[in-house]
């Protein structure tokens, strides 16, 4: 009853003219940046973020969201027809879904990935309206030594069940948390790395951190070639998946939600995991597992429903712990900073408008998306069509003013020219750069906890396990560093 | 891929040196708790022993060469250059000359010359691309962006 209550609640602040229209501008933004190869929802949420500031924090919220989980929904388009995942957590969607273009069967796969993105969305935010509020209840017993080690394991799942080089990710890790200790440090008062520069004191702004990584970076990764995209040659027609479509996708969902709920709770791991994890499963279970990678629809099904359920998966961490499970999440924190809310526990408690809109808004969001996705398909795959030689000019001249539009301090520009080199390297060289935005935001924030925690125990390290919470998430920790061990042992035994 | 992994060692190394010796200047412990020293001495400390494995990985274990050479050709490293370059001039004059005028002349930039765009079509682009931008900050969100040489 309660729950029904606060939902009546939430949706009588997303059904609000303004909220509507932000949920539906988040769409389609989402969808379009989904459909762009080359620029992702982390690079844009960053890119939007200075045009909220003087927008109400619950509808600016409700369009960030709205970003992210478009972004899902158009990321399937640029894979099913060039064969080129429009965001990451697409890429396992190239597989089969370019196969049934080739096929003749384009409508029907991408009929069917936008079913599935809304039948998965919104079971997810079914999952994330009955979960967060009893979460967000008991994290409220928490105290700094909890949190110490939760953040611990959120940085440790993404070290280990990232999917790229463990070494690399604890260096992007640790690059994260260094810039996080420029400026005042968060205990003591002192100034850390500021080399005498009192623009430093504040810290460095993630916004400018992740426009240079994501925003310049990307793009001098992706204009070094000339892109030539070649859209597949065929009609978009026949919409509707066949009777035997929908039975072999049915499960596949069902699954996928699953997956993709679970996966996008667990912190550090996002959709981009829970796609490929579905997908695997997929081939796993099914009776034809041959058929997949030549236009089985279940491998379209899938995936693409794991992503959208991660998603709403990822809103749970954020709203009840205020831990980030992703980079996007990451940056939805700081911006949730930044408007001066408290993400955490009392969330729930204190702005009760904000998150229960916030929940309602993606139901509503869910089925604009359906709406826009099944329609108007050709028109979202026709934007394929805009040159990235135009793209990328504009991505790179609404980095730099969005940069300088937050202080009016060339000083953040150029430093987000800096990083755009960075994050070019990093990408070169092929160290994961989501960790360094999620580890920039957490750091501060790991090192409060652990110096409350030592204060509290009298610099004793023993509160981390004699506290039963933190001890559980230890645990956790440790079995999460076995993944790796168990891999490589099995390997071995097979060789 | 080997020999880039071995300058990012270096570089990661330095650095890890210099948090190290950074971290030195500031307190470690104050009574019970940790000082503002300690997260950045054990960040550094660790940075250290990750960027030795790196090194040693790549120098000693050689591991087997299959990644590709992640550098770029000389066509592709003329194209960042140019890229890089023309944004360094743009933001260095953006505030001298105002935002309209450099934003415009470094997309025409990049569409005439970079990526050949017939001059007119080039210029009309541009032209939009920088008032759309101009719209959404200054019109829109009202931030306000240097007008340089056009003011007054």
């Amino acid at each position: 009853m309660d729950v029904l209550h606060s939902l009546m609640l939430g949706f009588s602040v997303a059904l609000t003219p303004t909220n509507i229209f932000y949920a539906f501008f988040g769409c389609i933004v989402g969808t379009v940046i989904g459909v762009l190869p080359g620029i992702g929802p982390l690079c844009t949420i960053a890119l939007i973020l200075p045009t909220t500031f003087s927008m109400n924090p619950t509808s600016a919220m409700i369009m960030m969201c709205a970003v992210y989980y478009g972004a899902q929904y158009g990321g399937s388009t640029t894979s099913i027809l060039i064969n080129v995942p429009g965001e990451s957590a697409s890429v396992m969607t190239c597989i089969d879904g370019y196969q049934m273009a080739r096929n003749g069967r384009a409508g029907v796969a991408l009929a069917m990935s936008a079913i599935s993105s809304f039948v998965c969305g919104t079971l997810s935010v079914v999952a994330l309206m009955l979960m967060a509020p009893p979460l967000a209840k008991f994290a409220l017993s928490f105290g700094p030594p909890e949190y110490f080690s939760l953040m611990l394991l959120g940085l440790t799942t993404i070290v280990f069940l990232g999917g790229r080089s463990i070494l690399k990710s604890i260096v992007s890790i640790i690059l994260g948390l260094l810039l996080g200790l420029i400026g005042v440090d968060p205990v003591g008062g002192v100034n850390r790395f500021t080399f005498g520069s009192l623009v430093l004191i504040d810290g460095i702004d993630f916004i400018v951190v992740v426009m240079g990584i994501f925003g310049i970076g990307e793009v001098l990764v992706s204009a070094e070639e000339r892109m030539k995209i070649s859209i597949l040659k065929t009609k978009i027609s026949g919409l509707i998946p066949t009777l035997k479509d929908w039975k072999d996708s049915t499960g596949a969902m069902i699954r996928g939600f699953f997956i993709g709920f679970i996966i996008g709770v667990l912190p550090g791991t996002g959709a981009t995991i829970a796609s490929f994890l579905s997908y695997a499963t997929e081939k796993m279970v099914s009776k034809h597992p041959e058929e997949f990678g030549k236009g089985a629809i279940a491998g379209v099904a899938g995936p693409e429903g794991a992503n959208n359920a991660a998603v709403a998966g990822a809103m749970v961490p954020l709203f009840t712990l205020g831990i980030p499970g992703s980079g996007t999440a990451a940056v939805m924190l700081g911006a949730m900073m930044m408007w001066g809310l408290r993400p955490g526990p009392l969330l729930f408690v204190q702005h009760p408008d904000f998150v229960w809109g916030i929940i309602a808004s993606m139901y509503v969001g869910n089925v604009v998306l359906l709406i826009l996705n099944l329609p108007l398909v050709p028109l979202f795959a026709a934007m394929l069509r805009v040159p990235y030689a135009i793209l990328y000019p504009f991505i790179l001249i609404l980095c730099a003013t969005g940069v300088y539009s937050l202080d009016s301090s060339m000083f953040e520009v150029y430093l987000m020219f800096f990083f755009g080199v960075i994050g070019y390297f990093v990408k070169k060289l092929d160290f994961p750069p989501a960790p360094i935005v999620l580890a920039l935001i957490l750091g501060p924030m790991v090192e409060r906890a652990l110096y409350q925690s030592l204060t509290i125990s009298h610099g004793s390290f023993s509160i981390f396990v004699t506290r039963p919470y933190s001890a559980v998430f230890l645990v956790m920790v440790f079995m999460v560093l076995t993944v790796p061990v168990a891999r490589w042992w099995r390997q071995k035994n097979k060789a | 891929m080997r020999r880039c992994n071995q300058v990012a060692g270096i570089l990661l190394l330095v650095l890890s040196i210099a948090t190290i010796v950074g971290s030195r200047d500031l307190i470690y412990k104050v009574e019970f708790s940790p000082g503002a020293g300690f997260f950045p001495f054990w960040l550094g400390a660790s940075l250290l022993i990750l960027s030795l494995i790196l090194l040693l990985k790549n120098t000693v274990f050689k591991s087997p060469a299959t990644e590709e050479n992640p550098l770029p050709g000389r066509k592709a490293l003329l194209r960042i250059f140019s890229i890089l370059g023309s944004l360094l001039v743009a933001i260095l004059l953006f505030e001298r000359i105002g935002f309209l005028i450099t934003m415009f002349s470094f997309v025409a930039f990049l569409l005439i010359f970079l990526e050949k765009y017939r001059w007119y079509s080039g210029i009309l682009i541009s032209l939009v691309m920088v008032f759309a931008v101009y719209g959404i900050f200054k019109i829109w969100l009202n931030v306000p962006l240097p007008l340089g040489l056009l003011h007054g």
